[in-house]
């Protein structure tokens, strides 16, 4: 390990002493996968992956270069590759790439974990998950599936300014899901994924107390069978409110991603898509109603999206985006503030927020969601803000999400809604969606919930970037309302 | 970089298969073993600059073993001559099988019957081609349409897959290899905030044409500096769909509808009782056809089973759906050679003699016709009634009866796949390759086969934005 470390050290000196201005690496030295599936109480399968490998990524001219292998010795070849390539790309750089100046650190993060999953006998992990499946098993529910999925990673990241950082991640994620059929022969679907309050720790621990999984399957069970009596979700205007189980992808989607930098910037244009934000926007833009305050809050404990250092070497930091309603600060890089505050004419962003993160070895660091959360409100319990909806629905668990290529607009089916008349929850609906245009739809906030409300769901999901990434993050957030919401459509 | 001969590593890997497994016997280890190596590079461009230059290697080699109706899998990447950390993974899966807990139903597992070599989509040049010939390819491609207003976006994908397939119960090993590309270029325009989008795919270099990429977008970029921009009401719309909205159609209607296994978990919008019945327009016909070269092909899947022409839709008639190995073992079906990584998807072409955009947009018509190149986002709102929704995207133009042409801002669609299928008002005669790979995970090439245009009638349009 030392003897690699040094020849990675001696490789980006290289690269810089044959002209590239900056370079960096990460060796994972050892990234465990293990997912395990039970689908009808039948254990579908168990996988384990075991992957090794190197990624440089060299700075010259301005340009980005990169390369990666699986054979991690092969470094001097991959630097060199990297910097070939970015020989190339510096041909065609109308803006050469700046990266904001930092302090190169050395530290060592390790997330916080009790019981490491890999530890835990394959046994008990198929046990736990048969007994979540027998609590599914009822007469209504045609399809029972459950899913667990553990990550541990241990990497190293060196740059060519001397920063050396040693991370050793564990992530865990559960997901129980239930499909029922109607006499008519549509499916009704409802599901329930591990999440908690963003402390403790985050290990096969998690699975000890009920509440943050396994307790949710009488519950989940139980709803499944009122959606297959339950009427059509009416098409009409009604106050939204919102739980976690679909508030974490309201914020993800058109908070999150509309706030990423490099989008804004035009980096995924030709893919993930743009952001109706402008530079012009940071401190004026009213985003949301003044109940709206949103933070990337990468330093809860036990999330996802909390990762000790990001992949450009920045401590993870707590910071607010939105502060009541108004647009402060966005999800950001060294090399987009550089852009950002020259395009701007102005320090729109004074430093990185520590929001570059690569998915494994072999992919490039990009702006990606930490913790994207909203502050608690003043609003009470769910109880509390539906005694004071007139005309509303109560949504959870997300079925479906499409989303405009500026995150200007965006239409959620949801798994399950509950009609409020008059301060009253009344029946349970089916086949609920909203949908509306982004910022008057934020702009419609009602109610917050207060800190009793919130819960942590984790994504280990979100797509982005070309090579294409997968990352995992987290959004902890209250109970919502939002008014006239068109909804059912 | 390396640059790897075919025949050099089809030995190494086949080489590697046969020695996994005679490891494996010797174990009394009973397994199946898949060998993916790739070689991947991507240029991508935001904002007129190449913003990104990427090449990787990577080798994985992937191992099922089975204790009865038990399994357990293990992948290790390392490179095809670390032997011990390759043997390694199959003690793994075999600990994972020896502690799993067997299934309910009984699980097939087979030899490997003689397999030809798969390796005929493997093109050398495509192999080769370098980063530098790529950005060339780019500057042909927007040459003269390139300004501070209109910049450039996009990306360019290009590599090689090395796979291969064997198993205790037999000494056969199936070797695959094929290269492929995927081009995707967009025009910007920096303050309007509108895209054109001009894609290509091939399975050869030679296959590589910036010229067409270029027209396509020129003709886009003439009608969207001249054409007025505009709202669209809301209301159903006959919808001309590009290929890669076809494509993307096609895809989706694939899991949600022919899928055998999702059928049987109440996951798709066709179920056994339309199987010989009229689902879709006479004019549909649908089939994974493995003979298609340019949709990079597996002539066998996962399990080393041999791969046929599979007719899903005829005329409009659902034939039946696709099982593969695992959900045809649990609802006592007969696999069809689909465990694969991707499907060789075909839209058969119709009448219209429509070959290019410029000519859809001289067509004369009675009624106004939406054209959409592409979708965005699409989701599926409900699995069982079909429905899918998603935003047009890159290059939409509202081709209006009397003969003009305006710019609609985007729109979006929420439709059941039926719907889109069983009104299809025509076909283009012409068919055109559309590259579907995702860049997730391992490579996988994917195309898809469609027409150039496809005609819908009464299509809904759920919402329409303001502005670009
Ligand atoms: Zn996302």
């Amino acid at each position: 390990m030392n003897d690699l470390r040094t020849r990675i050290r001696d490789a980006l000196q290289r690269v810089c002493r044959a002209g590239a201005t900056y370079a960096d690496a990460r060796y994972y030295r050892e990234q465990d996968d293990e997912g395990i599936i039970l689908v009808q109480g039948n254990l579908k399968s168990v996988e384990r992956a075991v992957t090794t490998g190197i990624g440089v990524r060299v700075l010259y001219r301005g340009a980005w270069g990169f390369a990666a292998t699986g054979a991690p010795e092969a470094v001097q070849g991959v630097a060199e590759a990297a910097l070939e390539n970015a020989r190339v790309a510096a041909q065609r750089v109308p803006y050469p790439v700046r990266l904001a100046p930092r302090t190169p650190l050395t530290g060592h993060y390790e997330s916080p974990c009790a019981i490491d999953p890999f530890d835990v006998p394959l046994e008990e992990k198929v046990g736990l998950l048969q007994s979540v499946d027998a609590q599914l098993t009822r007469p209504w529910v045609a399809q029972r599936m459950l899913f667990l999925w553990a990550t541990r990673r241990r990497m190293l990241f060196l740059d060519s300014d001397g920063a050396e950082i040693e991370k050793v991640i564990h992530e865990l994620f559960a997901r129980m899901v239930v499909i029922g059929v109607e006499p008519n022969g549509m499916s009704q679907e409802r599901s329930y994924e591990l999440r908690n309050r963003g402390v403790g720790t985050r290990g096969w621990e998690a699975f000890h107390d009920p509440a943050y999984f396994t307790g949710h399957a009488p519950r989940v069970v139980e709803e499944l069978g009122q959606l297959l009596a339950a009427e059509q979700c009416p098409q009409d205007t009604r106050s939204v409110i919102l739980l976690p189980g679909i508030m974490f992808l309201q914020t993800h989607e058109v908070i999150g991603h509309a706030l990423e930098l490099d989008r804004i910037l035009g980096y995924e244009l030709s893919y993930a898509g743009g952001s109706f934000v402008r530079l012009e926007d940071f401190g004026t833009l009213q985003y949301g109603s003044e109940k709206l305050t949103v933070r990337a809050d990468a330093t809860l404990p036990n999330s996802p999206g909390s990762f000790g250092y990001d992949d450009d070497g920045i401590p993870c930091q707590n910071y607010v985006l939105i502060e009541r309603g108004i647009l402060k600060n966005a999800i950001t890089s060294r090399q987009t503030i550089v852009e950002a505050n020259e395009k701007a004419g102005r320090t729109v962003f004074e430093a990185s927020g520590g929001c570059a993160r690569a998915c494994g070895f072999n992919r490039v660091p990009l702006e990606r969601m930490t913790n994207i959360n909203i502050d608690p409100g003043t609003d009470g319990t769910l109880e509390d803000i539906i005694a004071h909806t007139e005309r509303g629905i109560v949504l959870d668990g997300a079925r479906s999400w499409s989303i405009g290529s500026n995150r200007e607009q965006f239409h959620f089916a949801c798994e399950i809604g509950w009609l409020v008349e008059d301060g009253v929850k009344t029946r349970v609906v089916k086949n609920p969606t909203y949908g509306m245009e982004t910022l008057p739809f934020w702009r419609a906030l009602s109610a917050v919930g207060d800190e009793r409300t919130r819960e942590l769901v984790f994504v280990p999901n979100c797509g982005k970037g070309l090579p294409s990434q997968i990352m995992h993050l987290g959004h902890f957030v209250p109970v919502c309302r939002f008014d006239n919401v068109p909804i059912g459509r | 970089m390396m640059i790897v001969d075919t025949k050099v590593q089809k030995e190494r890997v086949c080489t590697l298969l046969h020695d996994v497994v005679r490891y494996a016997r010797a174990q009394n280890i009973t397994a199946e073993v898949w060998a993916h190596g790739e070689q991947s590079a991507l240029v991508r461009l935001a904002n007129s600059a190449v913003s990104l230059n990427t090449r990787e290697e990577l080798f994985e080699l992937t191992v099922t073993a089975c204790r009865g109706n038990a399994r357990g899998s293990a992948t290790v990447m390392a490179t095809p001559d670390e032997r011990e950390r390759l043997y390694a993974a199959v003690h793994q899966a075999d600990d994972i099988a020896r502690h799993a807990t067997p299934t309910s139903y009984a699980r097939t597992f087979l030899p490997i019957a003689p397999l030809p070599d798969d390796d005929a989509g493997f093109d050398p040049a495509l192999c080769q081609l370098s980063s530098q010939e790529m950005v060339a390819y780019v500057e042909t491609a927007v040459e003269g349409l390139e300004s501070a207003e209109h910049v450039v976006a996009g990306m360019c994908s290009w590599g090689a897959v090395w796979e291969g397939t064997a198993n205790t119960l037999s000494d056969e090993v199936g070797w695959h290899a094929l290269t492929d590309a995927g081009i995707s270029l967009v025009l910007a325009h920096t303050r309007q905030r509108w895209e054109l989008q001009s894609t290509q795919s091939a399975a050869r270099a030679a296959q590589l044409h910036p010229s067409a990429v270029r027209d396509e977008l020129a003709t886009l970029l003439s009608a969207y500096q001249h054409a007025p921009a505009s709202a669209l009401p809301l209301g159903r719309y006959d919808i001309v769909f590009g290929r890669e909205a076809t494509a993307q159609l096609l895809l989706v209607c694939c899991w949600l509808g022919f899928h055998g296994g999702n059928c049987r978990r109440q996951r798709t919008f066709l179920k056994e009782q339309h199987v010989g019945t009229q689902v879709f327009s006479p004019q549909i016909t649908v089939m994974d056809d493995p003979t298609q070269r340019d949709t990079f092909p597996y002539a066998f899947d996962v399990h080393g089973v041999p791969r046929h022409p599979f007719p899903l839709v005829t005329r409009g008639v659902f034939n039946g759906f696709f099982w593969d190995r695992d959900s045809a073992d649990e609802f006592r079906e007969r696999e069809t050679g689909h465990s694969v990584p991707a499907l060789s998807l075909t839209l058969a072409p119709g009448q219209e003699r429509i070959a290019s955009l410029a000519a859809l947009l001289a067509l004369p018509r009675e009624r106004d016709l939406l054209y959409v190149p592409e979708l965005h986002y699409m989701n599926v709102v409900h699995e069982t009634e079909g429905i899918v929704t998603c935003c047009s995207r890159f290059g939409a133009l509202l081709l209006r009866k009397e003969g003009g042409v305006t710019v609609p801002y985007n729109v979006r669609i929420t439709e059941k796949l039926g719907h889109i299928f069983a009104h299809v008002a025509w076909l283009s005669h012409e068919t055109v390759t559309v590259n579907v790979s995702s860049t997730y995970g391992r490579r996988t090439p994917q195309a898809c086969v469609v027409p150039r245009f496809t005609c819908v009638e009464g299509v809904e349009v759920t919402h329409a934005n303001t502005s670009f």
